[in-house]
């Protein structure tokens, strides 16, 4: 169990599903953190994972370089359970930005 | 039968009024195959007469069968052109024989379910009958939800 108190702060890596990223903005008014890959990581390369999540569920796991956050309960997509009913995602296509009509 | 967004939650997305990373009021509840989801389908009150009614289950305005997203997240993925919405898989139900189930729609509860916006539906993909026994829901690996670009 880690001791660690203070809430994230930009800089501190953050770990989801299976994923470390880095934390690039917080904004407590909003219970809001932004996240992104590590500098290092090339992203453009394997897909771009910034993204966001809620600041009060992040929860802080001490590690020897640092205070590193997780999510409690977030999936690894790549470890379905048996038996479980898979749901399909709803998709939201967005194809006439241009205003081609899609 | 299949999973989509509503008109509803793809407005209020767009126009910043609900952010799925940091909202509290996000919820899962199940849905019997009587309903036929729509894009039109604007508040839980239009889907709710729907909703699963067996023991194990309290549907309604806050009802425990209404569970809160845990753990969301949006992300950017520029493998698949999409940003994609998820969070924690639901946590297990033990409900009673009586329902037959095909949806799950995710809602953000406000103050009653004629003001509260349905988000999307997930599509189980085939009718599930409730027969006294646990049932897990596992969103896909693709996400709850994503906006395909």
């Amino acid at each position: 169990m880690s001791d660690v108190t203070r809430t994230p702060q930009v800089g501190d890596s953050i770990r989801l599903r299976g994923l470390e990223r880095v934390i690039v903005r917080t904004d407590a008014a909003r219970n809001k953190v932004w996240f992104a890959n590590p500098p290092t990581h090339p992203a453009r390369e394997h897909g771009s994972r910034e993204g966001a999540c809620a600041m009060s569920e992040l929860q802080p796991l001490e590690s020897p370089n640092g205070v590193t956050w997780f999510l409690p309960g977030a999936r690894d997509p790549t470890a379905p359970r048996q038996g479980a009913i898979e749901l399909g995602p709803a998709v939201f296509e967005i194809n006439s930005a241009d205003g081609s009509g899609g | 039968m299949a999973s989509m967004w509503t008109n509803k939650g793809a407005f209020i997305v767009m126009s910043g009024q609900l952010d799925l990373s940091s909202a509290a009021g996000l919820k899962f509840m199940l849905l019997q195959s009587s309903l036929t989801p729509l894009r039109t389908h604007n508040f839980i009150s239009d889907i709710s007469s729907a909703e699963c009614n067996v023991t194990g289950y309290v549907g309604g305005f806050g009802g425990a069968g209404r569970k809160a997203l845990a753990s969301k997240t949006v992300t950017e993925d520029d493998t698949n052109n999409r940003g994609v919405f998820d969070a924690a898989d639901p946590t297990q139900y033990t409900l009673g024989a009586g329902n037959t189930l095909r949806h799950a729609a995710i809602v953000e509860e406000k103050t009653s379910d004629a003001d509260s916006p349905v988000i999307m539906f997930n599509d189980m993909g085939a009718d599930k009958v409730t027969n006294g026994g646990t049932m897990d829901f596992q969103f896909s690996s693709n996400g709850i939800g994503y906006v395909q670009t």
